[in-house]
This record gives structure tokens, C-alpha cells and sequence, in this order.
């Protein structure tokens, strides 16, 4: 072995389909420092071939016939700490990204990705860090926020919550000091859809009591 | 409706582990011949090619995601239609806003799906025929009923023929679909818009 090989970036393909493991064979093959030293088509042809061999970084399919990625990933991760697996797959679900992340993966990049990306985030698990696809990170981003309860919306600070045309009719009714049953019949609906109703608008107008409730629906202007 | 499931993700595979590989063996391709032909060829002449390509590849992802409700509900209905109505967003003129009332816990993957199908039918049916400018959406879980309200400000049902029509069309089978489920709809149309609220008397998973 040479000196200048020492420092190539050996890489494993996993993909059971021929021709993605082509195409990103290509797309690696003008660069001198990565070297695909393994191309394999199974999650079992992988496993007997990494008991073998190890490659630095593992590109792997998400969706194969004989086992699902995320335990492959599991594995993997288990007995070959050293590898650092990246994600290839056309799925850009949030969830789906943060499962195969916690199972293992240092990266994640999608299908359609491109030669910059692909080298520059295989470079970047090399050297012990995160890689995700930057198209990715934006809808990740946004997911977060989007459950932080913390983050009212100006609309809400200025209006107070919204409410559905339902929870009106419940409220309207409250102040009108109907009982459940009373709302229930009126609106059509059952006691359970009520309640519900009800306990909704506890939760968005944070009230503790019915009184609590309605003082802050007035306080809004809603009741 | 589990063999109509399996069938879509038959499809929703072929989709991704053909169709979608073939297209990036091009574009890839594409790139490499970009970068061999410089000379000859102007990059800024097949730029915009492989920028269409790219784009023709987002739809078929989107597609098959609709297929693919398995990788989606991974984190459970919250994260299947926060997912499901981000993507949504950049398609419809509509504004979207989704709230959650308590966490909404796990149930069983069979529920979970046909639950978060007759969410993606109820948009539809807004998407279609609702000419809405917004949308609200609120989901809550508490003491074994999940709830399920998609508010619209379009045009409602109208008329009581067309109301007719309309639950011909869509609503009838959904509500069909939900009584195996213990679920039942309670629907408010007028002028100022349409109420949809669907909920269930359900167990969580441990």
C-alpha cells in the first residue's frame, strides 16, 4: 500500500437496484480521494461482505426486498461502530429522517441528489459530523417549529385563539349557562363531543374552571 | 382495505425503485456529461434541462409519498399530517393552519392509515370544491377521543340538492369507513364556509 491510498475514503454501495448503484458509482469515480470498494445489492450480501471487509462510509438504501433499513442501519451501527452510514432514499419525511438518524445514519441525503452534495457529505460523515441533505434541512426546520407550543402566532396574541365555528357554538352556549346535555341537544351532538369541545377550549384559552373560561373569552372579546 | 393498501405500496415502490432511479441515472448522467463537454457544450444550455428533470423527480416523490403512508406515519398521525399539510402548503392558494390540542398518542398502524386517508379525502374534497382562502385544521386527543375538525371559509355545500350531491360523492363513504373505526362526523355548511369534525373513541398503543 502506498501512502496516497491510505488516505482514500473507501466506500460501500448498497442498493437493490443496479442502476442507482451505477449511477452513483459514476458520480464517485472522478474523484481520487473516494474509492467505492464494494457494491452490493441485499442487506445479506452486505452483512456477509462487511464481516470481511469495512468500508469508512456506507451509502444505503432505505427500501430493500430483504430487510428494512432502519434495523440494517441499527446493526450495522452496532457491530461497526466505525462505519459511518449515510441514507440514500427518496423519502423526505421529516419522521422518517429522524428515525434512520437516531438508528445509526451519520447522513441523509435523497435520490435525486447531486455530485457536490454527494461528495461533499460523504467527506463530512468521514470527519465525524451530520450530513443532511440541505433541501431536507429547511422542512425539518419547519416541522420543529411547528409543534413548539410556545410560538402564538401574531394573530392569536391580538385576537386570542382561534376557534372553530363549533367551539363558538359551545362557548356561546356556556355563557348562556347551558348544561352539556343542554348543549348536546341543542347542537345536535353528544355529551362526549361536548366535553371535548369544551376541553379544547380549556386547553387554547389556558383556563383551569369554566369561570376561568369564560373570563378569558370576554377578555378577548369571543364571548 | 389492507390489499388496497398493499397495492399502493406496490406501486408507491415501483414508483420510487424504478421510475425514480431511472430518472437520476439521467440526471446524473446529465451532470457528468456537463462536466465532460464543457467545450463543446455550454453548461447554461443544459442547466435548465437538468433543472426541469429535477423537478419532474420532486412530483413523482410527492406522488408516491401519497402512496406511501408507511414511511409517514413513522412518527405517528401529528407528524403524518404536519408532513402531509407542509407539503400541501406550497401547492394550494390557500393558507393552511394546523393546530394539536394535547400529544396525540400512537394507535395501531391499521387505524393510524385508514384515520390519516380520511384526513387526506377531507382535503380533497376542500381542495376541489370548497374555493377557500383559509383553512384550519384542529386536532386534539384527551381521555380516549381523538377529534379531528378541518374548518374551511369557501363556499360550503349550498342548497340542500347540492348538498346532497355533495355527500353522494365524497362524505358518504367516508362516513361508511369510519363506524368500524368508532368514528363519527358531525358536519356545519353555510355560506361562510364548511365545519368537518370527525372523532373517535379510541385506545392508544402501550
Amino acid at each position: 500500500m502506498t501512502s496516497s491510498v491510505q488516505k482514500q475514503i473507501k466506500v460501500f454501495l448498497l442498493d437493490d437496484h443496479p442502476l442507482a448503484v451505477t449511477g452513483l458509482y459514476n458520480m464517485l469515480l472522478p474523484y481520487k480521494n473516494i474509492k467505492v470498494t464494494g457494491t452490493y445489492q441485499t442487506g445479506r450480501a452486505l452483512m456477509e461482505a462487511l464481516s470481511k471487509k469495512q468500508p469508512d462510509v456506507l451509502l444505503l438504501d432505505i427500501l430493500l426486498p430483504d430487510t428494512d433499513g432502519k434495523t440494517l442501519a441499527r446493526e450495522i451501527s452496532q457491530f461497526y461502530p466505525s462505519i459511518k452510514i449515510i441514507a440514500v432514499t427518496s423519502v423526505d419525511a421529516p419522521a422518517y429522517i429522524k428515525a434512520m438518524m437516531q438508528s445509526g445514519c451519520s447522513g441523509y441525503l435523497l435520490k435525486n441528489t447531486d455530485q457536490e452534495t454527494l461528495v461533499e457529505a460523504i467527506h463530512t460523515v468521514y470527519q465525524g459530523e451530520d450530513f443532511i441533505e440541505p433541501s431536507l434541512k429547511e422542512q425539518m426546520v419547519y416541522s420543529l417549529i411547528k409543534k413548539g407550543k410556545e410560538n402564538k402566532s401574531e394573530w392569536e396574541k391580538a385576537k386570542g385563539p382561534r376557534l372553530t365555528k363549533r367551539e363558538k357554538d359551545v362557548l356561546d352556549l356556556m355563557v348562556k349557562d347551558y348544561s352539556n346535555r343542554e348543549i348536546a341537544d341543542k347542537l345536535c351532538l353528544s355529551i362526549r363531543t361536548v366535553e371535548r369541545h369544551r376541553f379544547n377550549l380549556m386547553q387554547k384559552f389556558d383556563a383551569k374552571s369554566p369561570i376561568g373560561l369564560l373570563k378569558a373569552a370576554m377578555e378577548y372579546g369571543l364571548a | 382495505m389492507k390489499a388496497e393498501e398493499r397495492e399502493r405500496s406496490r406501486i408507491a415502490r415501483d414508483l420510487h425503485d424504478s421510475i425514480m432511479i431511472q430518472f437520476s441515472t439521467v440526471k446524473m448522467n446529465l451532470s457528468t456529461l456537463m462536466n465532460k463537454w464543457e467545450q463543446e457544450i455550454p453548461k447554461e444550455q443544459i442547466r435548465p434541462h437538468v433543472i426541469n428533470l429535477d423537478k419532474a423527480m420532486q412530483s413523482l416523490r410527492k406522488a408516491a409519498h401519497h402512496l406511501m403512508p408507511d414511511m409517514i406515519l413513522e412518527g405517528g398521525l401529528e407528524d403524518a399530517v404536519s408532513y402531509f399539510c407542509n407539503n400541501l402548503q406550497k401547492d394550494v392558494f390557500f393558507t393552511i393552519n394546523l393546530e394539536f390540542i394535547g400529544k396525540i398518542p400512537r394507535f395501531e398502524t391499521q387505524i393510524e392509515l385508514a384515520i390519516f386517508r380520511i384526513f387526506q379525502e377531507l382535503m380533497q374534497n376542500i381542495i376541489k370544491h370548497a374555493q377557500a382562502s383559509e383553512v384550519y385544521i384542529l386536532i386534539s386527543y384527551s381521555d380516549g377521543q381523538l377529534g379531528i375538525e378541518i374548518e374551511d371559509n369557501g363556499v360550503g355545500f349550498g342548497e340542500k340538492e347540492s348538498r346532497k350531491d355533495y355527500k353522494g360523492i365524497g362524505l358518504k363513504s367516508i362516513e361508511a369507513r369510519l363506524v368500524p373505526l368508532g368514528g363519527n362526523m358531525d358536519i356545519a355548511t353555510g355560506s361562510s364556509g364548511t365545519n368537518v369534525c370527525i372523532e373517535f373513541n379510541i385506545t392508544p398503543v402501550s
